[in-house]
């Protein structure tokens, strides 16, 4: 790149740092807002931040625990990602989520006794179905009849709900006990954990793998392709040859598979049961982290980390300062809508940025 | 007050494109000036500015001898500026009378005095000898009567400068004639209306006066009386239009598309295709002449298998293509330059290479197993940049970046480059600029040399006329007069595309 | 079994039906009137949550359910304010946007509940509403009981609706709406302020869906609890999808809802032996089949969720 007295090199730096620099400015905005809710109740912000932040790193369970946190949020981050390309709404995370869990007890409760290779690998594979079927049929009546699946995907979620909650209350109740859980599944079934003394299982790793896999599978292949396709502009891609309909079905299972998969971890890496009310909001902290991470595999990933780690803080803060938990709910959406303005107003900056430039020359 | 509108100087800027640089207008009053120049030249920017939809940058603007200050379009419409866009302004939904009394609530009151309201608006539709039935939606309405329910829509606001943008451009030579008699009326009673237009022959026909804008720039202001249509056409684009190069010989062919009582029918029942029967060869360019809406985008997506037919045959080199899918029709051998490339023929948020493999993504070379083979793509990509011509800012950048006539070349690139045995070319220069647009019609006639059989759909005459080797009428659905280029008659053109025979 | 075919059951049954459909009505009117003007609004869950709680705290810290009424209202004005900030002004993706503010409003409530009111075990009760009953009107046998004794809360709901269906058919002001959904471009060149309509749709909405949440709270569970809202603001916009967007038929869709609603909890009461779980699955699917046999396509507004730019 030619450069004229340096002024174009620069030009450029401003522009690609923009991109980063939007979402470093809207964690800090959030944070500052964040504290306003804190004086409102008398704590001193920075104290609470402190907790929020280094929290965090006090000890190894903590640090691990971020990544814990976050290996739910990456794969129903993904599985919104992924019906975001193909021009869907998947709202349904949650309830795919928990279709997956439910399948994945299962098969832990009946071949946990197996090799554990053989049996965590029938619990992924079992999540993975349970997943897709919940989000193929939103999909489905999508393509064929055309109803949102934004509200289909949401009801999904509490159908999914009130399914766990019968089957831990009747069939599936612990043979032991009177709470609304089932048996633990067989020992062969739980995730081996990557870090001694903390409960940082494989299953992180698995969902970073899978961010990879769907990051080649949209952009490197022609399947991926033809999905970008269908989701930027359903009658061009029709010109080619693309059937929308079954793009929408397939595009709908895949993002409800990767969702269930979020079901696996938990159960197979976590709670090794299926419980009421486990792992609360996921489904929507996935939807946040896709949406802070531009809807991209890797944005994903790190937003989950983030987000990992403002919960891991955020027990910190409550145990030290007295605050409650929630606030980082407070913050995460604040985040979201900051980041979402911030990127919606870049070009409008970039615009006027280069246009000052033409009126200078 | 002789002059009803003086615009001075004005400069309007889209980041770094002068739309508009330094555009003096002046008006009189009771005349019918036209603003000319081709697509793109600022013609819409302009009158989009006096209009109050865009701030200028730059310059003034005196209406009636006093100087504006237009924050919206609402200031310049109480101030008796009216505009009908190219593309109306109606809410298909809503009655005619809802459209014309939309957005006067302030005037007019909170609650919607039917009968009144009915009473005002007749009145003024009879003083200039239009006809309008107010309780029709206005989807239901014809282009002609649309654009008149538009006119009525701004007299009925007070207008004393009407400003029309393109209004000629869906309506059949005799809806045009109509449509001048009424606007002579409207000027001789002291209304004053500018035409928007890139034709030359309506210019000369209708308006006392001519501005011509090219690239954002006054060319040149004169009066009618004083100049004839080769001189604007210099004056519009600076330069003699280069003649195309042809082969005097060519050899017609084989037929390769044959089309037996072609039929096809609209979700409501209505024959959108009405037993249609055409062959082109080999070699030869088909043209297509009809005013827009009268089965064209039906003709061409059935054809190419995007819609179904209701009846008939379609034949594509002897083998019956009329119920094959569009994959399996270009499979064969089919070029397609849709009618709407934002629509069909582009996927605007894809790369311009990603778009030059829209209809390969799935083949050979540039599949390997599972994966895309990128450097295939990107010298496939390299290659149509240069042989096309496509100014683009890389093979990386996004369709929309593009301008309209580079992104036409994309689709063009994409559909000719195979050597098709048949392309079929609907519209392929609307949006165009002067440059892409005689690139195009080039890339047309080498492809019909090389053996193509063109059918070229178009409402553009003079292209048709350009290009074609025989031309056909498509009028509501059906052919309703075919003839050879040497028997091309407009007069007689235009009484078939409105239907008298 | 045998106590559904009788009488009694089938009064208190409608009875129950209108009561349980009035936050569902509130809110689907807002959020008709939001999509009216092109704005797709689910955020009205959120909404919904924020007037529920908002209610509960003006109900308990002056005693009178009015005022908790009107906090309500403003609360979910508020929340609109900001996602029409966003949606109109900003132009962010209104799906999105909606998300958003459902994460803000679940985050909002549980924090300034436990802020204000401590970490309780037992959740802090208000008054409630009491019905009232319409001269007259009330004296009709079966009628009476079933539409003219309720609290006054139901009355305004459904007078809204013919209000509505006025403004939006008699009055510029609902043409000036109408035609912002359908055609923003033509409604900015006859001087119709897109955004400005679009805004004051959206605070609508939000007005009403807050009074919705409310209704719940003051009227019904007579507390707030953690996302008490339970996706009736979900329910609320498949019910505008389902009405076709026109008073009358989100009356009716929001009827269906409420009607859905007390079965399923008489269904529990009466102590037959499905699980009641698969009970309170019951409207939510019904809403899955409501949105998938209509063909929405065709009548939504025509520039329903795009942002207008010039």
């Amino acid at each position: 790149m030619q450069t004229k007295g340096g002024e174009m090199v620069k030009k450029f730096d401003i522009f690609q740092l923009l991109k980063i620099l939007i979402p470093i400015a809207a964690v800090f905005l959030a944070l500052l807002l964040g504290s306003v809710l804190l004086l409102f109740i008398d704590v001193n912000p920075l104290e609470a931040y402190r907790y929020l932040i280094f929290g965090n790193f006090t000890n190894k369970y903590n640090t691990a625990e971020i990544f814990v946190k976050s290996t739910p949020i990456i794969l129903t981050g993904l599985a919104f990602t992924f019906a975001f390309r193909t021009g869907l709404f998947n709202i349904g995370g949650e309830g795919q989520m928990f279709a997956g869990a439910m399948a994945a007890v299962f098969v832990g409760l009946k071949t946990g006794h197996l090799s554990p290779f053989l049996t965590i690998s029938l619990s992924l594979i079992g999540a993975i179905i349970a997943g897709a079927i919940w989000g193929l049929i939103p999909g489905f009546l999508k393509g064929i009849f055309g109803s949102s699946e934004i509200i289909v995907t949401i009801m999904f979620n509490y159908v999914a709900l009130y399914l766990i909650s019968y089957l831990v209350d009747k069939p599936l109740r612990e043979s032991i006990g009177f709470y609304p859980q089932t048996d633990l599944i067989g020992k062969n079934a739980f995730l081996p954990y990557v870090v001694p003394n903390t409960r940082l299982h494989i299953g992180f790793v698995i969902a970073v793998i899978i961010s990879i896999i769907v990051y080649i599978i949209l952009w490197k292949t022609p399947f991926g392709y033809r999905l970008r396709a269908v989701g930027f502009n359903p009658d061009g891609a029709e010109y080619s040859g693309m059937s929308i309909k079954k793009s929408i079905i397939i595009s709908m299972a895949i993002s409800g598979a990767l969702a269930g998969v979020a079901g696996f971890t938990e159960i197979n890496g976590i709670h090794h049961r299926l419980l009421d009310n486990f792992s609360k909001n996921v489904g929507f902290d996935g939807i946040a982290a896709a949406l802070l991470g531009s809807a991209n595999p890797a944005g994903v990933v790190v937003s989950s980390i983030l987000l990992g780690m403002l919960q891991t803080g955020s027990n910190s803060m409550q145990r030290g300062v007295g605050v409650p938990a929630n606030i980082v709910s407070i913050i995460q959406a604040m985040i979201i809508i900051l980041v979402l303005a911030g990127n919606m107003l870049r070009p409008k900056l970039e615009l006027y940025m280069r246009r000052k430039e033409k009126v200078i020359e | 007050m002789n002059t009803i509108l003086r615009m001075v100087s004005i400069s309007k800027y889209f980041g770094t494109l002068a739309a508009n640089e330094d555009v003096n207008l002046e008006v009189k009053k009771g005349e019918i000036h036209s603003l000319l120049g081709e697509n793109g030249a600022g013609k819409s920017t302009l009158m989009n500015v006096l209009y109050g939809l865009y701030q200028p940058d730059k310059g003034e603007i005196f209406f009636e001898d006093k100087k504006l200050n237009l924050r919206s379009s609402k200031d310049a419409i109480d101030l008796g500026i009216g505009m009908i866009h190219q593309h109306f302004m109606l809410v298909p939904v809503h009655t005619v009378l809802e459209n014309i009394i939309m957005g006067m609530g302030k005037e007019k009151g909170l609650v919607i005095k039917e009968e009144k309201l009915k009473k005002e608006i007749s009145e003024i539709a009879k003083k200039y000898g239009m006809e309008i039935s107010l309780d029709s939606k206005v989807g239901n309405l014809s282009v002609g009567q649309q654009q008149r329910v538009e006119i009525v829509k701004a007299l009925y606001r007070g207008a004393k400068l009407l400003i029309m943008d393109e209004p000629t451009a869906v309506l059949t030579p005799q809806e045009t004639e109509e449509l001048f008699t009424t606007l002579k009326i409207m000027a001789e009673d002291g209304m004053s209306i500018i035409l928007i237009t890139h034709k030359l022959k309506e210019v000369m026909f209708v308006c006392d006066r001519v501005t011509v804008l090219r690239d954002g720039k006054v060319t040149k202001t004169i009066d009618t009386k004083d100049t004839n249509e080769l001189e604007l056409a210099r004056f519009m684009i600076g330069r003699e239009l280069m003649p195309i190069e042809r082969k005097q010989e060519y050899k017609v062919g084989e037929p390769i598309l044959e089309i037996e009582s072609l039929s096809h029918e609209g979700e409501k029942g209505e024959k959108s295709l009405n037993d249609i029967s055409l062959t082109v060869n080999s070699g030869e360019v088909l043209g297509i002449a009809g005013v827009d809406g009268n089965g064209q985008k039906e003709l061409a997506e059935v054809i190419v298998g995007l819609m179904k037919a209701s009846s008939g045959t379609i034949l594509l080199d002897g083998k019956d293509i009329t119920e094959n899918t569009i994959e399996e029709i270009v499979k064969m051998g089919v070029g397609y330059i849709p009618e709407d490339r934002h629509k069909r023929g582009l996927i605007l948020d894809f790369s311009v290479s990603e778009n030059l493999i829209l209809k390969d993504y799935y083949k050979k070379p540039y599949r390997k197993t599972l994966f895309f083979d990128f450097n295939v793509i990107n010298k496939h990509a390299d290659d149509m940049i240069s042989k096309y011509s496509i100014k683009t800012p890389g093979r990386h950048a996004e369709a929309k970046k593009l301008s309209g006539g580079n992104q036409q070349k994309v689709v063009v690139a994409r559909e000719i480059h195979k050597l098709p045995k048949l392309l079929i070319a609907v519209q392929p220069t609307r949006g165009v600029d002067i440059g892409a647009t005689e690139f195009i019609h080039q890339e047309i006639i080498k492809a019909k040399e090389d053996g193509a059989a063109v059918l070229l759909i178009s409402t553009e005459l003079s292209e048709i006329n350009y290009l074609s080797d025989r031309i056909a009428v498509i009028y509501k659905g059906g052919i309703v007069g075919e003839m050879d280029k040497s028997d091309f008659d407009e007069n007689r053109i235009g009484l078939m595309m409105a239907g008298a025979n | 079994m045998k106590d559904i075919f009788n009488i009694t059951f089938l009064i208190a049954l409608l009875s129950a039906s209108i009561r349980l459909s009035v936050p569902i009505l509130f809110a689907a009117l807002g959020g008709m009137y939001s999509e009216k003007s092109g704005v797709v609004n689910i955020g009205l869950e959120g909404m919904m949550l924020v007037g529920a709680f908002a209610g509960v705290v003006g109900s308990y810290f002056t005693g009178s359910y009015w005022i908790g009424t009107i906090v309500a209202v403003l609360s979910g004005m508020l929340i609109a304010a900001l996602f029409a900030l966003i949606t109109v002004k900003i132009k962010i993706n209104q799906i999105v946007s909606g998300v958003a503010i459902n994460l803000l409003a679940v985050g909002i409530t549980s924090f300034f509940y436990r802020a204000l009111f401590g970490i309780t075990t037992v959740p802090i009760t208000v008054n409630a509403f009491s019905p009232v009953s319409i001269p007259i009107l009330s004296d009709i046998p079966i009628i009476g009981e079933i539409l003219f004794k309720q609290t006054a809360l139901v009355y305004i709901a459904f007078i809204l609706v013919p209000i509505s269906h006025y403004i939006f058919y008699k009055t510029s002001l609902g043409l000036n709406i109408r035609t912002v959904g359908e055609h923003p471009m033509a409604a900015d060149t006859v001087g119709i302020p897109v955004e400005k309509v679009r805004t004051a749709c959206v605070l609508i909405s939000g007005a009403l869906a807050g009074l919705g949440g409310s209704f719940l709270s003051l009227g019904q569970f007579n507390m707030f609890v953690d996302n008490m809202v339970s996706g009736r603001g979900f329910i609320a916009v498949a019910a505008v999808i389902f009405g076709k967007w026109s008073p009358t038929g989100v009356l009716m869709a929001s009827l269906i809802f409420g009607v859905a609603d007390a079965l399923q909890i008489r269904i529990q009461m009466s102590g037959v032996s499905i699980p009641y779980q698969f009970l309170l699955m019951f409207p939510y699917i019904l809403t899955v089949v409501a949105v998938t046999g209509i063909v929405g396509r065709t009548t939504s507004p025509k520039a329903l969720g795009t942002p207008y730019e010039k």
